[in-house]
């Protein structure tokens, strides 16, 4: 009797894989930058977060940004469930998610002025640098993330979107999202 | 060897005292540097471990599929 032959059946696409690899390692990047802050903010004067003399964050009007981030997150929830019945009908959600993103990034835009303005720089203190690090890298990480939603959706409106692709990015998607709330609470309160 | 460290510690017991998280530091930075250190020590683990869980249940019910196939008729 023949043995029917073993067939490898995928189990995770490998730019999902792939991205899940990126992920790990920027999660220890943040762990570290938070730990770091954790640290410092401790030994801080008298207990006395942020230093004399530097602005109080932003922490009501970030709650906004934070609020659009998280949606944009539960949208790509509801384009990962359509995409099951059809490949075209990810663009809604994809669309979302971008216009939610860059509502995230620009209002972030708009806070950084507003503390450069009141005197929170780089240089001004530790609390400067570390807000300015932590919160910029994770800037830079939702810009990437847009860029990549952007790609996904010129390919969905060129019929050319693949589903391992929206998964992978996707995937990124989320860890941008999750990611937030962690700073958020760590940092700004 | 082992006489010479012996008798550094006792002459200089500041040099041992100065790690941060051995006695010296304020309360609140000791217990940032316990908490970060615990953080950073099983975060890792528990990232990579949920993986690994993960691509294994998924293996585990790939399995599944190909012996349920395998055993059902051709004609069905």
């Amino acid at each position: 009797m023949a043995i029917p032959a073993r067939r490898n059946r995928e189990i995770a696409p490998s730019g999902v894989v792939g991205m899940l690899i990126f992920i790990v390692t920027e999660v220890m990047l943040f762990a570290g930058f938070l730990s770091a802050f954790t640290i410092t903010r401790s030994n801080a004067l008298m207990g006395m977060w942020p230093p004399p003399g530097q602005p109080r964050l932003p922490v009501e009007n970030t709650m906004v940004n934070t609020g659009a981030l998280l949606l944009s997150g539960l949208v790509l929830v509801i384009g990962h469930w359509r995409l099951k019945k059809n490949l075209t009908n990810v663009r809604g959600p994809l669309i979302a998610a971008l216009i939610l993103g860059s509502t995230f990034v620009a209002l972030q835009g708009v806070e950084w002025v507003a503390l450069l303005r009141q005197g929170l720089t780089m240089m001004s203190s530790p609390h400067g640098s570390f807000f300015y690090l932590i919160v910029g890298v994770h800037g830079l990480h939702a810009l990437a993330a847009i860029i990549a939603v952007g790609w996904a959706l010129s390919r969905s409106l060129r019929g050319k979107l693949k589903a391992s692709e929206f998964y992978t990015v996707e995937t990124f998607w989320y860890f941008v999202v999750l990611m937030w709330p962690i700073i958020y609470t760590r940092v700004y309160f | 060897m082992k006489t010479w460290l012996l008798l550094l510690l006792l002459v200089a017991p500041s040099v041992a005292l100065a790690c941060p998280v051995c006695g010296t530091a304020p309360e609140r930075s000791r217990e940032a540097y316990q908490y970060m250190t615990a953080v950073m020590t099983f975060l890792p683990l528990t990232v990579l471990g949920g993986l690994f869980v993960a691509f294994l249940k998924r293996a585990r019910r790939a399995e599944l599929k190909d012996q349920l196939e395998l055993r059902r008729p051709p004609d069905a």
